[in-house]
């Protein structure tokens, strides 16, 4: 069970999180076409390494947050709030 | 039977094989027991196994695919031959290992895997017949015609034990703690560690799988810094349990480690009522020091009762008093057997022969075994053990140029003690996603490269040195958790002698061969829990199946109850030999939790039965309770399906429920209706587009039915919102949904329209609901004080009003789910009994009665009310739902609108949402059944929700089906069950398709 560091509440138990995927996924005017609604939709990366993903912290304080996991070793290596732009992944 | 005075002890100890008093148990505390309905003594502090073996009790059942006697193998989870059938009734277990149950008065075990008998077992013609169960059997011979042709009589054959009759009577719980250190073994240098770590400010919990921590000490005593082991022992143990940053848990094992330095530990019997507690650990850091796991020897027959692993063979000896037999051999590959001899000889058990693989012997240890009138064998290995259900003898080879001499000789035995030497536990440092690295100097596997927070000490990884690994925990610098001796290099061999033994064996110098030369047979076995021998592994890699997993899974060696913590290595090796690489490069499988059997019991914890999941009720429950309702869950609420009367059936009772709301007044706990408060300058907009339907135009005080989409255009949840003022909405839910949609509206909020000043608030259970529905609804209401003015024209259809009634504060929404006129009260949580009681009384005049849900669905098929979830599922959009107009009419953005426009959601074969009518007006339907072309067998759609219309006074339903809106009229097939009824399309709406009766 991986510890998440929610930025308001601190390290707390994944249980107490709900994962939701990938994120900074920038959401398509209503005029994009097919190809570009279906991507945004449908795909995502899926990289072994560093990824950007937004949980909330819903048995908590509620919060949506960005975290910047690593696929294959779980480490959490930054949060950031919703509003604030992310890091960049460590080398 | 034989008395036999213990040598240290005062009781007469009355068992032929128990020669001394043990350590663990207590003689003046004798127990009896049966065992295969024979009755035996035992003391407190045996477990079955010892007492069995005291007893002279050699065969403890049948192997799993041969059906071979087996004996005992080894004192813990590892072992392989004595699993039971442990208690009986409704606690039985199954597949139960002897050697961990500890012994109470009157337990009753069976041995497995027999009939009729355990002496006759007829099924041994399996063994017989061994060359017709080679690897891979069942995928070769089971194909004609059928597997399934097969399976019935192969399932009789198969499985070990039986299940218990009944659910489980034990109680069992979780406990969640965190701790600074994580120390996973309660041996010698557990303890040390935890000691270490606690003094230096550390949290530590120490977790033993044993009931007594000590390890490998309580089977082999060593002198430790100049001073015996035992007050050693003690001293460490009196200080670990004074600590007060130390908790120490013994008979806990650690079953698994997992991400983020977690842990799963299994504890058994923590405290009364509890059978076992789950201990879900979460630590700053862990340190794995399981120590060793004994390999065993290959050789001919070298599964025969009576052969076992040296360290089980100390373990009975030392902490049970037991010996295995009455003349013992030794064999194996390393130094531990001498010192082993000697220990032997001390307590008044004299070694008959040491068989040793090795070429080069430590002379010293040889001398003084020899000195005892042992016979020793150096560069000598078994060829074949003699004897059936009981060991009479090996017969041994010297070896020569790595062949054999071939001058055999035999060696009388009824007692044979292998040891392979020991191999690091690494399997708890394998789940934590430690790297592995081959030991030729061990010839087994230790740890390497350890991820951060993980740390290996002493055997387990892989330095067998006791006085040097305890002198790494002392040492200051070794403090920081992490350097810790992980990445050392193991002690290199140089002192040696009986004083460092405590590892269990010595590493020093290459370890002997654990396999006899020569040619791979049917009787040589490597895994005895699933009978793969050494025959198999070959086969297999000669079928081609090189891969270390593919060999597992073909073979199924290691895939058994011990998960092949005697086997693996065996099995690696061989296939390292027969395909001509190094064992590092054959590698090894992935080792995954459980490290051994989890009881389900513990996993679900304290959540079984009215625990499993948390259950809703509404604040009118008590009063429904009162009324006589039939309860049912409904997602989580737990709530009325129907009120039956004396000598009414539901199915009458819900009828009479829903006639009587047509005709007069029906009153509906409608309480888990979501409730979610949106408020905020933006409120309007945000609503707009969330909802397909336009949110903006809505005036303060009226209502709307909405639709909400998802991204993909499809619905998720329907109901009214109400506008109570300007920036203030009140979003009515699905029952059942509230929870979900609140999260998804702030994820909304959150995440995408950051923009946006709104806040939603779930209020579900702030407010009853009491709905009263039927043409006299205003009547009754009218009844009380309110200031709300309730006529037609200033309380419209689809209406709120804040107000004050029976001098609550309420809210009233003019609303129906039912199609007649209708009034939803919503009252403040606490307050909403009271009201319901004095509107029930009221309502009497006007014949009203409760209704219950089963009762609300059938007058919404009636009326072809949508139901999500019922009628539709993930694929359903406005315009399959009837709503198209609703999507092609707004201009402004809402979520799932683009959707909408995809090709896909746009074709005209999708399935649309109709009303059904059987052609059998009077023979019930059921949801589910598939619509297809009359005689046709191809689905076109199913039918959704169907029920007995009291009104129509016939059977309804409704459906989804492919063009449905194109093709009223027509008629359809319709599998009901087994059965094909003949029924027609016709609008969702059976009844006042007109809605005229909405203003009754």
């Amino acid at each position: 069970m991986l510890s998440i560091p929610c930025p308001w509440c601190g390290e707390r138990d994944e249980t107490e999180f709900r994962f939701g995927g990938q994120s900074h996924i920038s959401r398509p005017e209503e005029s994009a076409d097919d190809r570009v609604w279906g991507d945004y939709l449908f795909f995502r990366d899926n990289p072994k390494g560093w990824h950007w993903e937004r949980w909330q912290h819903s048995f908590g304080c509620g919060q949506w947050f960005n975290a910047l996991r690593d696929t294959l070793s779980h480490e959490i290596s930054a949060t950031c709030a919703m509003s604030e732009p992310p890091p960049e992944p460590p080398p | 039977m034989r008395h036999v005075r213990a040598a240290a002890g005062t009781a007469p100890l009355s068992q032929p094989f128990r020669i001394r008093q043990g350590s663990d148990i207590d003689p003046l505390q004798p127990l009896s027991f049966a065992f295969n309905g024979r009755r035996y003594r035992g003391y407190a502090g045996d477990s079955l196994a010892s007492a069995l073996l005291a007893n002279g009790v050699r065969v403890f059942g049948r192997s799993f695919k041969r059906h071979r006697p087996r004996g005992l193998f080894a004192a813990g989870v590892e072992e392989t031959g004595a699993l039971v059938q442990l208690g009986e009734g409704i606690r039985t277990e199954p597949i139960a290992r002897a050697s961990l149950a500890p012994l109470r008065e009157g337990l009753r075990a069976r041995t497995l895997n027999h009939w009729p008998s355990l002496n006759w077992d007829l099924l041994r013609a399996l063994d017989l017949c061994a060359d017709l169960f080679p690897a891979g059997f069942y995928n070769k011979t089971f194909i004609w015609p059928s597997w399934h042709f097969y399976e019935p009589l192969i399932r009789r054959l198969a499985g070990f034990g039986r299940a218990p009759p009944g659910p489980d009577p034990d109680q069992y719980a979780h406990r969640h703690l965190s701790v600074d250190v994580l120390i996973c073994g309660g041996g010698p240098v557990g303890l040390a560690a935890a000691l270490a770590e606690a003094e230096a400010g550390q949290s530590v919990l120490i977790a033993e799988q044993d009931a007594r921590f000590g390890g490998s000490l309580l089977r082999e005593p060593a002198l430790i810094a100049g001073q015996p082991s035992d007050a050693w022992l003690a001293e460490q143990l009196q200080a670990v349990q004074r600590h007060p940053r130390i908790e120490a848990c013994a008979s806990t094992q650690v079953a698994g480690l997992h991400d983020h330095n977690s842990a799963s530990l299994v504890e058994r019997h923590p405290a009364f009522p509890l059978r076992e507690r789950w201990l879900r650990v979460r630590a700053k850091r862990i340190t794995v020091a399981t120590g060793t796991i004994e390999q065993p020897l290959v050789f001919e027959n070298n599964d025969r009762p009576g052969i076992m692993l040296l360290g089980a063979m100390q373990t009975y000896l030392r902490r049970f008093g037991v010996k295995a037999g009455e003349r013992i051999a030794l064999a194996g590959n390393h130094d531990g057997l001498y010192r082993a001899a000697l220990d032997f000889a001390e307590l008044g058990v004299p070694v008959a022969a040491l068989i040793d693989s090795r070429a080069e012997p430590n002379e010293d240890l040889a001398e003084q075994v020899r000195a005892l009138g042992t016979a020793v064998h150096p560069n000598a290995m078994i060829l074949d053990a003699r004897g059936g259900k009981a060991l009479r003898g090996v017969r041994v080879d010297c070896l020569d140029k790595g062949g054999l001499k071939g001058e055999p000789f035999a060696i009388a035995c009824d007692a044979l003690g292998v040891s392979g030497g020991p191999a690091p536990a690494v399997h708890l440092l394998c789940h934590a996603k430690a790297k592995l690295r081959y030991d030729e100097r061990l010839a087994a596997f230790a740890p390497g490269e350890l991820p951060p927070g993980l740390a290996a000490l002493g055997a387990a990884a892989g330095n067998f040195d006791l006085e040097n690994a305890l002198a790494d925990i002392a040492r200051p610098e070794a403090a920081d958790g992490e350097a810790r001796a992980a990445q050392r290099a193991p002690a290199q061999g140089s002192s040696d002698g009986p004083t460092s033994a405590a590892a269990g064996a010595s590493g020093r110098g290459l370890c002997g061969p654990r396999r006899t030369p020569g040619g791979a047979s049917k009787r040589q076995w490597v895994d005895l829990l699933h009978d793969v021998t050494l025959a198999d592994l070959d086969l297999a890699v000669a079928e081609n199946f090189r891969s270390v997993e593919h060999l597992k899974r073909y073979t199924t060696v290691g895939m058994a109850l011990d998960q092949g913590k005697t086997s693996n290595l065996n099995a690696i090796a061989r296939l390292a030999e027969t395909t001509g690489r190094p064992v590092a490069e054959v590698g090894v499988t992935t080792y995954r939790p459980p490290f051994a059997p989890v009881s389900l019991g513990v996993i679900a914890g304290g959540r079984q039965g009215r625990f499993y999941q948390p259950i809703r009720e509404s604040p009118l429950h008590a009063a429904q309770a009162r009324l006589g309702a039939h309860f049912e869950h409904y997602g989580a609420w737990l709530r009325p399906a129907c009120y039956p009367r004396a000598g009414e059936s539901e199915f009458q009772a819900i009828c009479r429920e829903a006639g009587m709301v047509r005709e007069g007044l029906g009153l509906f706990d409608n309480s888990p209706l979501g409730k979610l408060e949106v408020r905020g300058p933006d409120a309007a907009e945000f609503l707009d587009r969330v909802y397909l339907n336009n949110a903006r135009s809505l005036q303060a005080g009226r209502g709307r039915y909405g639709l909400m989409l998802n991204e993909n255009g499809v619905i998720i949840d329907d109901g009214l919102f109400f506008r109570l003022a300007d920036a203030h909405f009140l979003v009515s839910t699905t029952s059942g949904n509230a929870a979900r949609i609140h999260q998804w509206l702030e994820e909304w909020l959150q995440c995408e329209w950051t923009d946006l000043d709104v806040t939603v608030q779930n209020a579900t259970s702030a407010w009853a609901n009491v709905t009263l529905a039927g043409p006299q609804s205003r009547a009754l209401l009218a009844s009380f004080n309110t200031d709300i003015d309730l006529s037609d024209a200033a309380f419209p259809h689809q209406s709120i009003r804040a107000g004050v009634l029976e001098g609550l504060p309420a809210r009233i929404m003019r609303a129906s789910f039912s199609g007649e006129l209708g009034f939803e009260l919503n009252l403040p949580a606490n307050h909403g009994a009271a009201f319901w009681d004095e509107a029930l009384a009221r309502g009497e005049r006007f014949g009203a009665a409760p209704y219950g849900v089963e009762a609300a669905m059938s007058l919404r098929i009636e009326k072809g009310y949508l139901h999500i979830g019922t009628d539709t599922d993930g694929t359903t959009t406005p315009d399959d739902a009837g709503w198209g107009h609703l999507a092609a009419a707004k201009q402004t953005h809402f979520i799932g609108k683009r959707s909408l426009a995809r090709s896909a959601n746009r074709r005209p074969d999708r399935l649309q949402f109709v009303g059904i009518r059987p052609l059998d007006e009077q023979l019930p339907l059921h949801a589910g059944g598939h619509l297809t072309a009359p005689g046709e067998s191809c689905s076109q759609g199913y039918v959704t929700s169907a029920c007995y219309s009291p009104s129509l006074g016939r059977w309804i339903a409704l459906g989804l089906l492919r063009r449905g809106r194109e093709r009223h009229g027509e008629t359809l097939d319709i599998f009901d069950g087994s059965e094909r009824r003949r029924g027609w399309v016709a609008a969702p709406a059976a009844l006042d398709p007109e809605g005229k009766r909405l203003h009754g």
